[in-house]
């Protein structure tokens, strides 16, 4: 049991875990928890920037700050490490989840009944989140998957709304199912290469032979994360969850754990079974054109403002899905625009739809309504939360200097020359898009106020500062892509380097 | 008979002997409540002992006794700390629960104890006889206590649990019969080289009768460790018995039909015919375990009955260790007895804290449907806290020893080729999770209509806490149990 590494992604990873124990075992006083937790998110942002800044997109190591522990169980045939660390594809994320992390104790300063649990358990969620997002064993990466489970199921069942129970209930049980798979996946592989190391995967897959034939295995993986990204047929936990949640917690679902899905179809299905996957490539885009066109039309017909982000979710993830598709290209350059435009994608919809359910959860705290008829001229009453979500919404439909431009352009460009066909059909989902999204507007934040919205307040500065560090780093990343985008590609030009060497 | 042979035979020795202590004390000493501390101290006693057993290391040679009636190894040791663990712990954490029979408390500590010596007996029997005659010493304590509260639902379990125990055994022992006739022996490393000399070169006239002696057994241990289709037992006696009972029952006594089935599995079958695939068989009975338990469970109302469906399910997880052991690659053998110990030792610590924060509450003869757990959450936070870690263990969420349990018996499944076995089982645990959860929900999420006050006294408390702390301990830091389940697999595999 030897510790080997800096210890720096421990401690980010554990710092949270840490802070629930604290949090559930001393702290009695309401008020602070609640600075506390705000304290550890706030560490864990600055750690997160500081690893971001000082990362080396150069460094030959495909992978940095590794931390790990040999032999954390074992067993002459069954060998697991502890081992984290970071590239160029895992760290956007790890960041995102900070933000979101960040953005998500603000909006949940307003919770009253069982804070210290409350917090508990969303500190507990992050640790399980940047550890999927750290783990380079595939049994860590396992552990830490489900772990996210446990608080995801409390967080919506004690404190959401409407049907929460059954919702919670169906979220974790279509995410065991779908782990269910995952695990004979991550076995198969373990009994044909002797290792569950992700760092020497990608090489050894190549020359071992497997115990169950790769298509096989690749569709057991492609399944189990299907079901969290989600792709059409396995959506339909995800409305519910995140209609049902508190606020706080269906922008980290939307933000963070649905790109649980695609880092996973990245990192492990693309990485360990190329051939299946450029074999493949035609249902990644299949599957994403459906996403798209179908997530968006049932959007449109939404009158909850809640389900009507949480089916436009669906509808983003697909574009993951098409971008991911381009990995059949001949050329190596348009396989990484592709894979660096779905992994943008991931990003900016995670700060985008984040920044979109933060604005409709503080808007439900005020008017106790989301149902859109009901609401309307808004923007008199609420102008700095009508500027977010307009800014938020002209980034999701993809206008240009936000950042759900570049994720969009990136994807479009590559999975054009690969299935021209599917990218038209697909393009034409940001016009969807853009009428739901105006239309959401138009309805909602402009035209006759309702009578009973008259004394309406405006949002308090926690809330303000929570929605514009989101709309910041919207336009930061939509004015200088560059930040991120060299981050995903350096992280992902190694992960295609694999096969030419 | 040498002082060393009693040295090793030292705790169940002490069980014995503190069992009937209890029952001598009783007659002179009014007091009621010296019995469970002289219960405690002696199984306390018999513990530390195993302990030193453990690290003492001692060579095979010395290790047979009784004209090897009882092998001394690593493989009974543990299953002896195992079982002797959990009577201890059901023993403190009833300590509430036990005024209910105040009249009979005596009986009930000294039957306790026999039965423990039974079990103890049981994990290092090396003859088949020893072996028959430990089951009855574990099984015929067991049912007397389960009727212990003389009311006709608690009779009526245990007139049935004394039919079925009856018959299995009666099944078992024509087995272990047949055996004898064909080999001559009841020893069973004797029954073992005399099997492989009968069956090398491809000998097939002793199929059939082997054919039968596989059955045989595997049916009587069938009914003892509750595996589909010798299932029906299960939840009327686990509904009708006293909650201490069940719990024994559920923990203890299919530790011990393990360790039996462990050892004979390893020692005796594979020394067959190669043509017979048990395996095979094991592998189907496992399968329909799991998926028989899991469903039945969701339908339950009762606290006590869904857990002997979901006990019944666990037996089919277990029993994929079982069917790993057919495979016979060395290596495999050795990982699959590891691993079945490592999910028993987790499944002990589980199930016991389960059944002792139930029993906390339900002080009394009432009834056990889980609606009465709803808003324990409020109102007793801490036995909530310690019965959700239990059921999220159950479920196999990290990160706790449930987990690690599930994930390393899949893995040595998955190794020895039963891979459509852990498919099974996986989807299994997904079922599973909506009964076991829906515990959490009810005790967090509904309002109970009357806010009752639960007064739980101190040990109880003392005990579901600590072994919480222990499910999620051995979740983060699984390594020195691993280790300590490879030594013991180690030591039976030796043998072979």
């Amino acid at each position: 049991m030897d510790f080997n590494g800096s210890g720096l992604l421990t401690l980010l990873i554990f710092l949270p875990l840490l802070g629930a124990v604290i949090i559930s075992s001393i702290i009695r006083k309401d008020n602070i928890v609640r600075y506390f937790a705000l304290s550890i998110v706030t560490i864990e942002l600055i750690i997160s920037l500081f690893i971001f800044f000082s990362f080396d997109k150069n460094s030959t190591q495909k992978f940095q700050l590794i931390d790990s522990i040999n032999n954390w169980i074992s067993v002459n045939s069954f060998n697991v490490q502890y081992l984290v660390g970071i590239d160029g594809l895992s760290l956007p994320l790890l960041l995102l989840c900070s933000i979101l992390m960040f953005v998500a104790v603000l909006a949940s300063w307003s919770i009253s009944s069982r804070v210290s649990e409350y917090f508990t358990w969303l500190l507990v969620l992050q640790t399980a989140v940047l550890g999927v997002f750290c783990s380079l064993d595939l049994i860590m990466f396992f552990l830490f998957w489900e772990l996210e489970l446990v608080p995801m199921f409390f967080l919506i069942s004690i404190w959401g709304a409407g049907r929460k129970e059954y919702s919670a209930m169906k979220f974790l049980l279509y995410t065991l199912f779908g782990s269910a798979f995952l695990l004979i996946g991550i076995l198969a592989i373990y009994f044909s290469t002797d290792t569950f190391d992700m760092t020497v995967l990608p090489t050894l897959m190549k020359s071992s032979i497997l115990i169950l034939p790769s298509t096989l295995i690749f569709f057991m993986f492609l399944l189990g994360f299907s079901i969290k990204l989600p792709v059409f047929p396995f959506h339909t936990w995800l409305p519910d969850a995140h209609t049902d949640a508190p606020t706080a917690v269906s922008v980290i679902l939307a933000g963070v754990l649905l790109k649980m899905g695609g880092y996973g179809i990245i990192r492990i299905v693309i990485t360990l079974f190329e051939e299946p996957s450029i074999a493949f490539a035609y249902i990644f885009a299949l599957l994403g054109v459906v996403n798209i066109i179908y997530g968006a039309l049932i959007t449109i017909q939404q009158k909850d403002l809640k389900r009507l982000i949480a089916y436009s979710s669906i509808s983003h993830m697909g574009y993951v899905l098409l971008g991911i598709s381009s990995i059949a290209a001949t050329n190596t350059d348009q396989v990484l625009l592709g894979l660096t435009g779905a992994s943008m994608q991931m990003f900016t919809h995670g700060t985008i739809t984040g920044l979109l359910f933060l604005c409709v959860g503080i808007l439900y705290d005020k008017t106790h309504t989301r149902y859109i008829p009901d609401l309307g001229g808004l923007s008199q009453k609420m102008p700095l939360l009508t500027i977010a979500i307009i800014v938020g919404g002209l980034a999701s439909l993809g206008l240009p200097s936000t950042s759900g431009f570049i994720s969009e352009l990136l994807i479009f460009l590559s999975a054009f020359n690969v299935f021209p066909i599917y990218t038209i059909i697909g393009v034409s989902g940001i016009v969807l898009t853009a009428g739901y999204i105006l239309w959401m507007i138009q309805r909602t934040f402009f035209g006759p106020i309702n009578q009973r919205f008259e004394t309406l307040s405006g949002v308090n500065s926690l809330q303000a500062l929570a929605m514009y560090l989101l709309v910041l780093s919207i336009l930061i990343v939509g004015i200088y892509p560059n930040i991120i985008t060299s981050v995903f590609e350096s992280g992902i030009s190694n992960i295609i380097s694999i096969p030419s060497s | 008979m040498s002082i060393n042979d009693l040295l090793i035979l030292f705790p169940e020795i002490m069980v014995i002997v503190t069992g009937l202590s209890i029952l001598i004390i009783d007659l002179f000493i009014s007091n009621k409540r010296i019995l469970p501390l002289v219960t405690v101290l002696g199984l306390f006693t018999a513990l530390l002992f195993l302990i030193y057993q453990m690290s003492s290391g001692l060579t095979i040679d010395e290790s047979s006794l009784l004209n090897s009636a009882i092998v001394f190894d690593q493989f009974g040791i543990l299953y002896k700390f195992i079982i002797t663990f959990c009577s201890l712990s059901i023993i403190i954490g009833s300590t509430g629960f036990t005024k209910s029979f105040n009249k009979f408390s005596s009986e009930f500590y000294a039957l306790m104890l026999f039965s423990t010596s039974g079990m103890m007996f049981l994990s290092s029997a090396s003859e088949l006889i020893f072996l028959y005659l430990s089951i009855e010493l574990t099984t015929l304590p067991l049912i007397a206590l389960s009727a212990i509260h003389k009311t006709s639902k608690s009779t009526e379990s245990s007139l049935k649990f004394l039919i079925l125990a009856a018959v299995s055994s009666a099944i078992l022992l024509y087995g272990i019969v047949l055996l004898y006739g064909l080999t001559g022996t009841t020893d069973i490393q004797l029954i073992s080289s005399t099997l492989t000399d009968l069956f090398k070169n491809g000998e097939t006239k002793y199929i059939p009768i082997a054919l039968i002696i596989i059955t045989l057994i595997v049916t009587g241990f069938g009914f003892k460790i509750s595996a589909v289709p010798f299932q029906m037992w299960t939840p009327d006696v686990y509904e009708g018995a006293p909650i201490p009972i069940t719990t024994f029952l559920s923990v203890a006594s299919k530790t011990a039909a393990f360790a039996a089935l462990i050892r004979i599995s390893t020692l005796i079958f594979p020394n067959l015919s190669q043509d017979i695939s048990w395996g095979q068989v094991i592998a189907i009975i496992s399968a329909l375990s799991m998926t028989v338990g899991n469903f039945s469970a969701i339908l339950q109302n009762s606290f006590k009955r869904m857990m002997a469906y979901s006990t019944i399910a666990h037996a089919g997880y277990l029993l994929i260790g079982i069917s790993a052991i057919s495979v016979g690659v060395s290596d495999l053998i050795t990982n699959s007895i590891s691993t079945m110990t490592f999910y028993l030792i987790g499944y002990c610590l589980i199930n016991m804290t389960a059944f002792i924060s139930v029993m906390c509450i339900l002080n009394t003869i009432e009834n056990d449907s889980i609606k009465k757990l709803s808003g324990l959450g409020k109102s007793s936070p801490m036995i909530a806290f310690c019965l959700a870690i239990s059921m999220v263990a159950l479920t196999g969420l990290p990160p706790t020893i449930g987990f690690i349990g599930k994930l390393y018996l899949f893995s040595v499944g998955f190794d020895s080729g039963f891979d459509w076995l852990v498919l099974i089982a996986l989807l299994n645990s997904v079922i599973a999770a909506y009964y076991y959860l829906r515990v959490v929900k009810v005790m967090y999420l509904e309002t109970s209509s009357k806010s009752k006050v639960f007064s739980v006294s101190l040990m109880p408390k003392i005990t579901i806490l600590s072994l919480t702390i222990f499910i999620i301990l051995f979740g983060v830091i699984p390594g020195p149990i691993v280790d300590i389940t490879i030594n013991a697999a180690e030591s039976i595999s030796i043998f072979r």
